[in-house]
């Protein structure tokens, strides 16, 4: 979408800058590339478990950058990373302004977002990935 | 029928273990609490033979009915009664779940299972476990958390009760963390800190004064959440 603001935010990812500082906090230099997208997640909405491992796609790490105000935990919607053995080990209830990052693959799902959340779950995400940017 | 009885594996060295854990994190889970068949008797009962009340919170105050009493209401009031649990739920307040008081008048192994758990020798494992010699004796209650059902973030240290530990013993067998009814954890603050997902014949022990809440059941849960819980007391 040519003039869209979006745009901005696909730029700002993929500025030296921003890739440097993945590539740092990462300890993966040949990260190249980010891409990303607009998710939003409604009452009954959810994401079950799957590792982000796509062949070819040459993903290092996944992001959520949380753009929801003042969620409530009790309104489900978490990034939950699970174990080998299928156990939780992490999780993550959206926080505005906060980015989460992990390696993948590894096995994570968003939970159900609840019947009675009273908003959206909005967010910016999307992949760090190696070799060409398919979309230059 | 077989006796309940606690897993005989639970030995000194694992309670040692499970002591350093419960003193840096405040909550511990115990794997296979129960024997193999005692626990799959208490899970087909609760499974089974149970009525349970559903409890809820609305109007400023805590209510039970039946599934039955539920069902009968006419249809507008029902869905009136879902919107308003549901709107205080939105708010953080409340709760929704079946369950069941454990007395003198319940299924047998659910009475055996009461009198396990007040056995001098489950007493003494939590005793140790928890390093707490106040704990005199536990009550239980079976509770079944269906589609939509939930428990919001609160604390089980009420002025004037002689909670000290909460317990949960899993009794749904191969649960999956898609499926919600997480037991979920919070810093003081509301910061989310462990989940555990239901596992069948687990026991989690954790200290009242721990934030939690139950997380809501997904609309595609084929399973309900069975659990045996209460708290041991001084």
């Amino acid at each position: 979408m040519p003039g869209h603001f979006f745009n901005q935010i696909i730029e700002f990812l993929n500025s030296e800058k921003v890739l440097n500082y993945f590539r740092v906090l990462l300890s993966e230099p040949s990260i190249s590339f980010a891409d990303a997208q607009i998710t939003r997640f409604g009452a009954g909405h959810f994401l079950n478990t799957h590792d982000d491992n796509v062949t070819n796609k040459n993903r290092i790490a996944a992001f959520v950058i949380n753009l929801t105000k003042e969620w409530r935990p009790d309104w489900g919607g978490a990034l939950h990373l699970l174990d080998k053995q299928g156990q939780i080990t992490n999780s993550f209830v959206p926080t505005f302004n906060e980015i989460n990052i992990f390696k993948i693959p590894v096995d994570h799902y968003v939970g159900c977002v609840s019947p009675f959340a009273l908003q959206k779950r909005t967010s910016i995400t999307g992949w760090l990935r190696t070799g060409d940017n398919p979309k230059k | 029928m077989t006796q309940l009885t606690i897993n005989s594996s639970l030995d000194l060295d694992k309670q040692a273990a499970l002591q350093a854990e419960f003193y840096s994190q405040g909550i511990v889970r115990i794997f296979n609490f129960l024997n193999t068949e005692g626990a799959e008797q208490l899970a087909q009962c609760l499974h089974q033979d149970i009525s349970f009340n559903n409890a809820f919170f609305l109007n400023q105050q805590n209510r039970e009915a039946s599934d039955e009493q539920i069902a009968q209401l006419p249809n507008a009031q029902r869905r009136e009664m879902y919107q308003a649990i549901y709107q205080l739920a939105a708010k953080g307040q409340g709760f929704l779940y079946g369950r069941h008081k454990v007395a003198e008048s319940s299924p047998k192994v659910l009475t055996e299972a009461l009198a396990l758990i007040n056995s001098d020798d489950c007493l003494s494992i939590i005793k140790n476990i928890s390093s707490d010699n106040e704990i005199c004796h536990a009550d239980a209650q079976a509770t079944r958390y269906r589609v939509g059902d939930f428990l919001t973030r609160h604390i089980d240290n009420l002025p004037g009760e002689t909670r000290k530990y909460a317990y949960v013993l899993g009794l749904s067998p191969e649960w999956h963390p898609d499926w919600g009814g997480l037991l979920q954890l919070f810093e003081r603050d509301g910061t989310p800190t462990q989940s555990y997902m239901p596992v069948y014949n687990s026991l989690t022990l954790f200290d009242v004064n721990k934030v939690h809440s139950v997380t809501s059941i997904a609309p595609f849960s084929p399973l309900s959440r069975y659990s045996l819980t209460g708290w041991f007391r001084s």
